[in-house]
């Protein structure tokens, strides 16, 4: 019996050898990585960050590809956790030879598989992932499109200390806030930020918390903050955690007056459809989302709109911050950098991104792009993009700041008690 | 006891030097260097399980012991890790040396407990340190090619390397097997308590065989953290690595001296090869195969596959003299 | 205010860990055989509950007696192919035959249905009872209602019939129940069967109050071991008492100290008493020394 089992091991050894040899692509398809969590505790944000590229992909093939012609090709990585993502990111560019990978959602992946890809000399476009630490590392083959901790979680205490404060009638100083924050790369750094600033604001910080995302039960957590009874949640989640927390908080009976998250696991629609009712409410300084058509230049109110529509036709639901991430931020890539480079060539991309010097207004989600060099301090950052306060309101993410990016304006605040909700 | 050849070894030293260099994808010359890699950690763990026969499913603590150790010695203070690795493989050591001298007592399932017990709570503490550790998000090591602080450019250097610290692995099994302290640990092997009764001192011979383990394991930790550039807590100190080195030694053979390679020959490749084949579908494919082979290995085969494919190619052979329990 | 729901979650949450124990004390206790897949046993269970209600709408209370047959087979089946063939085999055999059957699950789960976390929702997983204004969840307290249930069973089959005294022969000293013609095989396989249900019932109920994803299994086995050498092997009490105790601390000291070292302090606990009273707090003298039962 033993003789047949290494037999069949033995043969299903060859086969994968055999097998993994293989696989070539057409030549005229430009073939681009994308690495994201696919699967694991961070698929919520992965999939729908994924769908966002992958919209923009869509789009640009059917209006002719790029370079005269040519249709651009996904080679798709799926990264769960960093370790994965070290190895998949190997497995694009020595397997794959692929010279450009767009990611990740989340912080963590994009610290990992930049660090590879820069010392393997690929570009690699980041359009979501917010940790401070990112680029800040002199890295030359990186690019991040979106904003940094110190937006989202900086903006975070800053709304809290002043519109939320405002409307609560509760002076700054008498504010009382706690800062939870996931302790991974995500999580540290906008929890840091937003600590910082609600320091900077005088606010009374009553605790400043770090939790695993891949906690099975937060309730000693919980119970800690429902004693310490703060008035304001600052909160930076990155995945299934944000719905273990909040949906813990309502089995707990933990109340506040207000919640900010971070965006991250509280921002995507899977969040909205996982609590239900219990999600209305809850604010997010997040990435922008539908913003004020106004505020758009022709061309990004068309692209804007057509988002919309392909990506409710795919999902269901409409997009969130990250999604326009995704979505905006390739679109960079795909329609004002690579024609300008003409070839997959790192060298020439890096040229072409940094040529690239567009007002607010003209990416879809509302940003502007110009690239910060690569020899200054955030190195490789959009220094036009920016972030929003956002609600969710009846299940949907709405823009409720600042005033000329709104589409509406603040409810629940305060939220109503668990008890007296549905 | 390994009856090989000298000639035959120096020929299989040689082979394994050369192998890195025949390929030039990076993606073959990835495998390669992990086989080297976790063959290496593995004939560590092989000291302590297989030829002292305690099995410990924590030994990643000594993994990310030696990866932190020299790690954070280079990043703070300068330290080349060619010399941090000594310390965190001598940190390792005393940390061996002070769990086992408490939990060698323990007979098999629950030394394994304590072992996985101990390993959680290093993981939680290098969480918890953030000042230290960096916490969650781990210690990253700068990319810049730097052969002086263990840092290079091509993965050809990284195989040979490698092979360097498998060949000292390996050559520490191969002396302690012919050593006095092996002749020990194979009485232990096959019969403790007759041992104990004719004065073999079994308790300083484990921890011995444990303190040993610990400091070669923390060796690779720092070949590792070197290779990857990036060390991160739940992974260095996860139960899933310490299973992956006893999976390896296992499935090649528990107190052989080619045991740990051949295992890893067999594991590495399989998860490399499943994960290009598959794509990003299928994550935990090859744990699935690996889980049902320890099983089967375990019940059938507990020399191992090599020993048991050798068996049944040569079945009028002469066996040899020494079999493991 | 804040101790009296420090003091219902401690205890809640040790319902969960003696549900989780029941199961893994009984097997250790008389096969002698720590069973290093039940958390995967565990996972299994809160998988087969949230696909009960996600196809069929099952809420995990109707789907739990549904779970013993399913989780009986299942158990009969690692004992005849492999449990079996462990028994008086010497270490490596019984460790890694049942660390190779844990990683076999948990992959084959992450194989089969990714490692997306899953949540059961509906009526019942929802359902929170006020009980003098401590807030608790249904699902929590109907877990631990069963587990004092499920344990007071166990204790009066153990004690007050033939068949349990059968099987405390066994787990006392198998050679002499041999010798009292007492099936030794059959009693083992009943017994793991047994112990495979419990901790399949477990997964079950408690399937509303986690994420459901395949790793689950490892934190929630770990700790499942640490009750069972502070309890004792064997002891149903032990089981009960000693996941108070644990589900206690883990509570207190992550509301006191910093909520990630909460585990620390009881697997540092767990190291303590495995070298200072190793027989637990109920369970028998000697017992973590003495042999694997040699015969089958």
């Amino acid at each position: 019996m033993m003789r047949r089992v290494l037999v069949v091991l033995t043969a299903a050894l060859l086969v994968s050898f055999s097998l993994g040899a293989g696989g070539a692509a057409a030549a005229e398809d430009v073939r681009i990585g994308t690495i994201f969590p696919m699967t694991g505790n961070m698929a919520f944000g992965g999939n729908e960050g994924f769908m966002g590229t992958e919209i923009a992909r869509e789009i640009v093939n059917e209006r002719g590809g790029i370079w005269g012609g040519r249709k651009i090709v996904f080679v798709t990585a799926d990264a769960p956790d960093q370790t994965a993502a070290t190895s998949e990111m190997n497995r694009l560019i020595s397997r794959e030879n692929i010279k450009l990978v767009i990611g990740s959602f989340s912080s963590a992946i994009a610290f990992t598989a930049s660090a590879v890809a820069e010392r393997n000399k690929v570009i690699f476009w980041e359009n979501h992932g917010v940790a401070d630490t990112i680029a800040r590392r002199g890295f030359k083959y990186l690019f991040k499109s979106n904003v940094n901790a110190t937006g989202t979680g900086g903006g975070a205490a800053s709304f809290a200390g002043t519109s939320l404060a405002k409307t609560l009638g509760i002076a700054p100083r008498d504010l009382k806030v706690a800062v939870v924050w996931e302790d991974g790369t995500y999580g540290a750094s906008v929890g840091k930020a937003a600590f910082d600033k609600a320091k900077e604001l005088g606010l009374n910080v009553v605790a400043n918390e770090g939790y695993s995302a891949k906690a099975a039960d937060l309730s000693p957590l919980i119970l800690k903050l429902k004693a310490l009874n703060p008035d304001v949640l600052l909160v930076a989640g990155i995945g299934q955690d944000a719905v273990l927390f909040w949906s813990q908080a309502k089995k707990l009976d933990f109340n506040v007056k207000a919640v900010v998250a971070t965006s991250g696991g509280w921002g995507v629609p899977d969040f909205a459809k996982n609590l239900g009712e219990g999600a209305n409410g809850v604010f997010s300084s997040d990435f922008p989302t539908e913003v004020n058509p106004d505020a758009l230049t022709p061309q990004a109110r068309e692209l804007a709109r057509e988002f919309v529509k392909r990506f409710q036709a795919k999902k269901g639901t409409r997009p969130t911050g990250n999604a326009w991430l995704a979505f905006a931020g390739t679109m960079v890539l795909f329609q004002d950098v690579l024609p300008k480079a003409g070839a997959l060539d790192p060298d020439k991309i890096r040229d072409a991104a940094f040529s690239v010097d567009l007002p607010p207004g003209s990416m879809a989600n509302g940003c502007g792009v110009k690239f910060i060099a690569h020899d200054q301090f955030d190195g490789g950052k959009n220094e036009r993009a920016f972030a929003i306060v956002g609600q969710w309101q009846d299940g949907v993410m709405r823009v409720v700041g600042p005033e000329n990016l709104a589409t509406n304006k603040p409810i629940l605040v305060p939220l109503p008690k668990w008890s007296d909700r549905k | 006891m390994t009856s090989a050849r000298p000639a035959v070894l120096i020929a299989i030293v040689l082979a394994l030097a050369v192998l890195p260099l025949t390929t030039s994808n990076g993606y073959y010359q990835d495998v390669i260097v992990q086989i080297y890699m976790w063959a290496a950690a593995a004939a560590a763990w092989n000291l302590l399980g297989g030829y002292a026969g305690q099995f410990s499913l924590g030994h990643a603590a000594f993994f990310g012991i030696g990866a932190y150790t020299s790690s954070l010695l280079f990043l703070k203070a300068g330290l080349t890790p060619w010399l941090g690795m000594f310390a965190g493989g001598a940190l390792a050591a005393l940390f061996a040396l002070v769990i086992g001298y408490l939990s060698i007592r323990l007979r098999g399932p629950f030394f394994t407990l304590s072992t996985i017990a101990l390993a959680e709570v290093l993981l939680i503490l290098a969480v918890h340190w953030r000042q230290l550790t960096g916490g969650a998000e781990g210690v990253s090591l700068p990319p810049t090619p730097d052969p002086v602080n263990f840092t290079f450019d091509d993965r050809r250097v990284y195989g040979l390397v490698g092979l360097g610290f498998l060949l000292v692995t390996m050559g520490a099994t191969y002396m302690i097997e012919r050593s006095r302290l092996g002749y020990y640990l194979v009485a232990i092997r096959e019969e403790e308590e007759a041992a104990r009764a004719v004065g073999v001192p079994v308790l300083r011979v484990k921890l011995i065989a444990a303190v040993v383990s610990a400091f070669l394991t923390a060796l690779v930790g720092t070949f590792y953290a070197q290779y990857v550039l990036w060390i991160e807590p739940s992974h260095m100190f996860s139960l899933d690595v310490s299973i992956q080195l006893a999976l390896i030694v296992i499935i090649g053979g528990l107190g052989t001296l080619f045991g740990p390679l051949i295992g890893a020959a067999l594991v590495i490749p399989l998860n490399m090869f499943l994960r290009a084949w598959l794509g990003a579908a299928v994550s935990g494919l090859y744990l699935v195969v690996y889980g049902f082979v320890l099983v089967l290995v375990v019940l059938y085969a507990r020399e191992g596959v090599w020993a048991e494919v050798r068996r049944r190619l040569r079945p009028a052979g002469p066996r040899s003299v020494q079999e493991p329990a | 205010m804040i101790f009296v729901e420090l003091a219902v979650a401690g205890i809640m949450l040790g319902g969960v860990y003696a549900l989780i124990s029941i199961g893994l004390t009984l097997i250790f206790g008389v096969l002698r055989v720590v069973n290093f897949a039940h958390g995967e046993m565990l996972m299994l269970g809160m998988f087969l509950a949230y696909w009960a209600y996600t196809l069929a709408g099952l809420p995990a209370w109707l789907t739990a007696p549904l779970s013993i047959p399913v989780f009986a087979l299942l158990g009969w089946l690692v004992y005849r192919l492999v449990v079996r063939r462990t028994l008086g085999m010497g270490d490596v055999v019984q460790i890694f035959a049942t660390v190779g059957i844990g990683v076999l699950l948990q992959n084959g789960a992450l194989v089969l249905w990714t490692g997306d976390f899953r949540t059961v929702r509906g009526d019942y997983a929802e359902a929170l009872l006020r009980i003098g204004g401590v807030q608790l969840s249904l699902p929590l307290l109907v877990a631990f209602a069963v587990a004092i249930v499920v344990s007071g069973i166990l204790f009066l089959l153990l004690n007050l019939t033939l068949e349990g005294k059968a099987v405390r022969a066994v787990a006392q000293d198998p050679i002499s129940a041999l010798a009292l013609a007492i099936d030794t095989d059959r009693v083992y396989m009943k017994t793991f069967v047994a112990g495979v249900c419990c901790v399949g019932l477990a997964g079950v109920l408690l399937a509303p109050n986690y994420p459901i994803f395949p790793a689950i299994g490892v934190s929630f086995g770990l700790v499942s071991y640490v009750v069972v050498v502070l309890g004792g092997l064997g002891s149903m009490v032990g089981a009960l008492l000693g996941g108070f105790i644990i589900g206690m601390i883990e509570v207190v000291s992550g509301y006191f100290l910093a909520t990630a070292l909460k585990q620390a302090l009881y697997f540092v606990i767990f190291v303590l008493v495995l070298l200072v009273r190793p027989q637990g707090l109920f369970g028998q003298r000697g017992a973590e020394t003495m042999g694997f039962g040699k015969i089958v």
